[in-house]
């Protein structure tokens, strides 16, 4: 299996199954760790770095993670395969554009991917469609068991596992949840529910990470306290409470617009409809804005032409690293605009 | 000897106006600190610039040396981890434990002690205050549906999780 091999089709979390999977895209949990015995990565030379990935390497097959897994060696892929993997989110970008000896193990299915010398010397993390943050939990402690009985992690006892940014230290664990809200940004009332999530000290971020804004209105909600709770009570915070209100947010926005705006919503979705399906050129955007207001409009019964997966799929089809790939070389930008508004008028099934 | 300040005719004036009329005409206008700081011309500091300055002499060479602080293991000193953000080494935290300390604090929200799980454990912790929560959700619905007796056992199921977490 390579990274060409992943290109074609849709990766585990963009399924559209699981609960509560109309708003809630995925769930992910990470957990960070080192191994005893070498410095952090900002004080590691080049030879503690590929001893780090030896270790690792080693750690990881002798748990058992060769089978149905396949490793990717990330100094030595192309720009364009980097890319790809991030957009699959089974790297970070920091992974993607780090340097030296580095490398994720993916498990087939793409559910699991484990990194080797991101900002920690391992960052785990478990991906599933829709909210099933306890069966993740269940998933990667049982991976992280595997790996703690074949090689030693930092730890301390007060602080727990150490990690190399203090934000980090004691469980390791962000849990982030994926979120699609469109009818809180139409009612505007998002801006209020992003500012009560950082007062509950939790970080907002776009479709792709730190630094990315919310396009195609993806909003990722994570935890930032690691230190002084359990995993299960940050995981249970968000299961029954922080996410399920959110969510009920949004269904009410969602009931507002179709009982007050309904005409005007059923414009934004078919309008959208109409251009993704007839223009020559698409910045991606623009695609994303007009696919979240197709997306809103299947998962609200009000258009029933596509289903929730395939939209998904576009989402991540349209990404410039997988359009490249599907067009088989390297597009220039304006290249990509082109390749994306076939690509789309194709798989909406119009042949104007 | 200066100007007098024209609103108490006692002080030096130290704050000089020039006002524009209406009729292009400069108007010159004389006050002392604390008569310009009452009429809203200027604002009171709050602290004279002479203590805020040696407080800051006095900070400097704390400052200084703890930047200069440096782990044996790794070589890093406090100062490069406050610019880049991150560790050199595991054995840091134990290096830098008082400066790092109230760091972490600030940014784990008054965290400062592991209660997740440990290398090898099963963690008793983490799932006794997870059967908490539900047990208190539970609670709470069963006393807004007035089923006193599920919540009479509930309650006492409550208490005795609770005691065990305290022992």
């Amino acid at each position: 299996m390579s990274v060409d091999d992943l290109a074609g089709h849709v990766g585990e979390w963009l399924r559209g199954t699981g609960p509560l999977s109309d708003i809630v895209i995925s769930s992910r949990i990470r957990l960070a760790r080192n191994v005893v015995g070498f410095p952090f990565l900002s004080r590691a030379s080049e030879d503690d770095k590929k001893e780090i990935y030896r270790s690792l390497g080693d750690a990881l097959s002798n748990a058992g993670f060769g089978s149905n897994s396949f490793f990717v060696d990330i100094e030595n892929i192309s720009d364009v395969d980097k890319q790809v993997l991030v957009e699959r989110h089974l790297i970070s970008r920091q992974h993607a554009e780090g340097e030296g000896s580095r490398g994720v193990s993916v498990s087939m299915n793409e559910t699991h991917a484990l990194m080797i010398n991101e900002e920690d010397h391992l960052r785990m993390q478990v991906l599933r469609s829709g909210l099933q943050l306890d069966s993740l939990w269940n998933e990667i402690g049982e991976i992280d068991d595997r790996l703690a009985a074949e090689i030693e992690f930092a730890f301390d006892d007060d602080l727990g596992y150490l990690t190399a940014c203090p934000t980090n230290v004691g469980t390791g664990l962000r849990v982030s949840v994926m979120l699609h809200l469109p009818a809180l940004k139409i009612t505007g009332e998002i801006e209020k529910v992003l500012r009560s999530a950082k007062d509950l000290k939790l970080a907002v971020r776009g479709l792709f990470g730190e630094g990315t804004d919310a396009i195609g209105d993806f909003y990722q909600i994570s935890n930032q306290v690691t230190l002084g709770t359990s995993e299960e009570e940050i995981i249970e915070t968000f299961s029954s409470d922080i996410i399920p209100k959110i969510v009920e947010y949004e269904r009410e926005a969602r009931e507002a617009l179709s009982e007050q705006r309904s005409v005007q919503l059923d414009d934004k979705v078919w309008r959208a409809y109409g251009i993704l399906e007839n223009a020559r050129a698409m910045a991606s955007e623009e695609t994303m804005f007009f696919l979240s207001h197709l997306r809103l409009g299947v998962s609200m019964g009000r258009f029933d032409q596509l289903d929730i997966g395939t939209i998904n799929e576009l989402f991540l089809q349209i990404q410039p690293a997988h359009l490249q790939k599907l067009n088989g070389g390297k597009l220039s930008g304006e290249q990509r605009s082109i390749a994306r508004a076939n690509y789309l008028r194709e798989r909406l099934g119009n042949n104007n | 000897m200066g100007i007098l300040c024209q609103c108490c005719n006692q002080a030096n004036a130290t704050v000089h106006l020039t006002d524009i009329q209406p009729s292009g005409e400069p108007v010159e206008r004389h006050f002392c600190e604390s008569c310009a700081a009452s009429e809203g011309i200027t604002m009171k500091p709050h602290e004279p610039v002479n203590l805020m300055l040696e407080k800051f002499v006095k900070m400097a060479p704390a400052v200084r040396e703890a930047a200069q602080l440096t782990c044996p293991n790794c070589g890093i000193s406090f100062g490069e981890f406050r610019a880049q953000g991150l560790l050199g080494c595991p054995q840091d935290y134990t290096e830098f434990r008082e400066l790092l300390t109230p760091l972490i604090e600030r940014a784990q929200d008054g965290g400062e002690r592991h209660l997740g799980k440990r290398p090898g454990q099963p963690n008793e912790h983490g799932k006794r205050r997870v059967r908490i929560r539900s047990l208190e959700r539970q609670l709470e619905e069963a006393v807004s549906a007035e089923a006193f007796e599920d919540a009479a056992r509930l309650r006492d199921e409550l208490e005795t999780l609770r005691s065990e977490g305290k022992q």
